[in-house]
């Protein structure tokens, strides 16, 4: 079998992945590994996880990077020239950059594959159409990417037919979707790569009230989605901000402090922001399908990550029928988009069926119960195995029903930003308080975030209105009117109640922990053909309760990245107030260990995300 | 001695200054959608085909500089290849970027 390793590195999301000529043999970030979040460094850990599933005996052909540093290097150069001499603070960045690309990065790939004709360099935002197009089920599609800047690139419309993906039309540096975000996202005070879910989180809280004045004064929209930055409000492309002083001044009030309360102006900015993303997005999906003259549609990069924009497009865009969004949309993607690219170089052809299916993303380390156990007598916890599947399952269904706070830990790790299932942190969505528990006691985040729920597929049309499917948690969905309990967002702040954390707790619903101020939840729908204890899981608690729905939030700590192995799980539990921890088939909890296990929660410091 | 602040700047002044006509970038002044790019085209290059004859990016980045006629560019990266690469060099690339950078904003170099 003819096997490459895809690779993305040195920006932010280090990855590595292997393909073979069917399928998708392994993926996974590399923060995964060195416990540090976003890691950007070359993934040596991710690559050496990636070998090792490698079949006995075979190895790779060849190395897929998921951009050209060369194209990129001029990028850098000629946006200093262009910029000169206000981009001097950057200067120094560039310099290393350059460097990196240059000189380190050959080294690192011909440490792996002595013969440079063997590596390959795959265009950014090719590397993202790729991974939308070749794992999702059409032979013909119109691919959008859109994310903060690849090469040159921020925005393209591909054709995908076939084997083949062919550009349309794209946008380049400066002007980005991705970009105008982050700038937002920094506005509000919250950090790159992570802070964007608070900013699409913080949106319901807020009214769009300033979507004229940045469309009048900040971006130039065109009708078919074609814009254009203003770039007087923005120093990304110069500085060491994204905003420039012109930025608070046109809203009338400076960046916040990131320990500043979220007043009402931050959250209307969030909301703000979010319309106007809601209406770029549609607009440039729309361009995109008229011009690949097709109703498939695929997508990747960054902001193909702002589940509410997809959902957006989902219930406005005319001539969509189907849309596919790769889980792994960020640069985490582009290793694996860049790895099919070079496999259908190799060989000439993508399977056409079945394509290269994702496998419910499952695509990280798996543990053996002999790794599992060893790890538990490391910790010197108290555990209990359970053989038979009936009895774990009912044992886990118990504790839940009880109100336990879990963490789940079985099977492969999920590759991509979201947690589904096999590295996730559970619980019943129903009780009043659970929100509260989870946020503050078990996950030491702000009191005012939502979780997202699990859901069986077989169930959503009872409880969500369209969309409901969501394989991956990239699409929100409002719960049906019948299961909300209360007042409208409008009414509450009518009625004096302005807090987030107020407002948040007063919007109640038959499932609070897992909806937001306006009704909303971010969904996984999750099916028999998930092949996870997950299915099995739901499906039971769904039996024992009358509820098919679970919080499910990723399984890690603020500032961490989602756990990977059996020692990572246990530090986790041990650090945070977790009930109970479900690892392979394990069973440990919180209550039946000594006294010193008990004293360590919360004691670990973490840093803010 | 590692290169200071006032030193990278002179160092800068020296590639771009000579030709600081500031003119428009073409890349980035196109308004609207653009025509795909050939980077875009192109499926994918080798190492081999990027490195040429040399051992470095930066060397073959030139010569196509010169090819389209850049001279401009070509000699800016003339300098920053002896910047980085000299015998006197003492730019330390590996140094970590300042979590500013990382934390708040979006990074684009």
């Amino acid at each position: 079998m003819r096997s490459v390793l895809g690779v993305s590195a040195l920006f932010h999301d280090s990855t590595a992945c292997i393909v073979d000529q069917n399928s998708i043999l392994a993926a996974a970030q590399e923060e995964r590994f060195t416990r540090l979040k976003g890691d950007h460094t070359f993934p040596k850990n991710s690559i050496d996880y990636c070998m090792r599933m490698l079949p006995s005996g075979s190895s790779i052909d060849a190395i897929a990077y998921y951009e050209n540093p060369q194209t990129k290097m001029a990028r850098i150069l000629e946006n200093a020239r262009a910029q000169f001499p206000t981009g001097a603070p950057i200067w120094k960045q560039s310099l290393r950059t350059i460097s990196e690309l240059n000189q380190t990065l050959p080294q690192h790939l011909l440490g792996i594959v002595e013969n440079p004709d063997k590596i390959f360099f795959v265009g950014h935002h090719r590397s993202h159409a790729a991974s939308a197009f070749y794992p999702s089920q059409y032979t013909d599609a119109a691919v959008l990417v859109v994310d903060g800047v690849g090469e040159w690139s921020t925005t393209t419309m591909w054709k995908g037919s076939g084997n083949t993906l062919t550009p349309i039309k794209e946008i380049k540096f400066p002007h980005s979707i991705g970009l105008l975000y982050s700038a937002f996202t920094q506005y509000c005070g919250f950090k790159v790569n992570s802070g964007e879910y608070k900013m699409m989180g913080l949106a319901p809280f807020g009214d769009p009230k300033f979507v004229n004045k940045i469309l009048d004064e900040m971006i130039d929209l065109k009708p078919d989605g074609a814009f254009r930055l203003n770039l007087k409000y923005f120093n990304f492309h110069r500085g060491l901000d994204s905003i420039s002083p012109l930025f608070g001044m046109l809203f009338g009030q400076r960046k916040r402090d990131p320990d500043e309360p979220i007043s009402r102006h931050f959250m209307d900015i969030a909301a703000s922001i979010q319309a106007v993303t809601n209406l770029i997005m549609a607009s440039l999906a729309e361009e995109a399908l008229k011009s690949a003259e097709t109703n498939n549609l695929c997508m990747a990069g960054g902001v193909a990550l702002n589940c509410v924009a997809n959902s957006f497009i989902t219930n406005t865009v005319p001539n969509l029928e189907n849309l596919w969004i790769q889980p792994a949309a960020g640069d985490a993607g582009g290793a694996l988009g860049a790895a099919l690219v070079v496999q259908n170089r190799l060989t000439g052809h993508i399977p056409m069926s079945p394509r290269f299916p994702m496998r419910g993303s499952y695509l990280g380390p798996n543990y053996t119960d002999a790794d599992i156990e060893a790890a538990l007598k490391r910790s010197e916890l108290n555990y209990n195995k359970i053989e038979s599947e009936t009895d774990l399952l009912d044992s886990l269904v118990s504790h839940l029903q009880s109100g336990k706070i879990m963490g789940h830990f079985d099977g492969r790790m999920e590759f991509g930003p979201r947690a589904l299932g096999n590295r996730s942190i559970l619980a019943d969505p129903r009780p009043k308080d659970m929100l509260n528990r989870v946020n503050l006691g078990t996950k030491f985040r702000e009191g005012w975030r939502p979780f997202a729920p699990m859901i069986l597929a077989s169930e959503t049309e009872t409880y969500f209105e369209s969309p409901t499917s969501s394989d991956y948690m990239l699409l929100t969905s409002s719960l049906k009117k019948e299961y909300r309990d209360g007042k409208p967002l409008d009414i509450l702040r009518s009625e004096g109640v302005d807090t987030l954390v107020d407002l948040q707790s007063s919007s109640t619903s038959a499932f609070s922990a897992v909806t937001h101020v306006d009704f909303t939840s971010r969904l996984q729908t999750v099916s028999a053909q998930s092949e996870t204890r997950m299915f099995q899981l739901l499906t039971k608690f769904h039996e024992a309760t009358g509820c098919p729905l679970l919080l499910n939030t990723s399984f890690n700590v603020r500032g961490e990245p989602i756990v990977c192995s059996p020692d990572d799980a246990i530090a986790c539990f041990m650090n945070m107030n977790m009930d109970v921890l479900a690892i392979g088939n394990f069973v440990v909890t919180k209550e039946g260990q000594p006294a010193w296990v008990k004293s360590k929660v919360g004691k670990k410091k973490f840093n803010a995300d | 001695m590692p290169i200071n602040d006032v030193e990278l700047f002179e160092f800068f002044i020296d590639v771009f200054s000579q030709n600081s006509s500031l003119a428009p970038n073409k890349q980035t002044e196109a308004k609207g959608f653009c025509e795909p790019s050939d980077t875009l085209k192109v499926e994918c290059v080798s190492l081999k085909s990027v490195l040429g004859d040399g051992t470095d990016m930066l060397s073959t980045l030139r010569k196509r500089y010169v090819e389209e006629g850049k001279a401009e560019m070509a000699d800016a990266t003339t300098k920053i290849l002896a910047f980085l690469t000299g015998p006197d060099s003492d730019f330390d690339a590996k140094k970590e970027r300042p979590r500013r950078l990382l934390d708040y904003v979006y990074p684009t170099v």
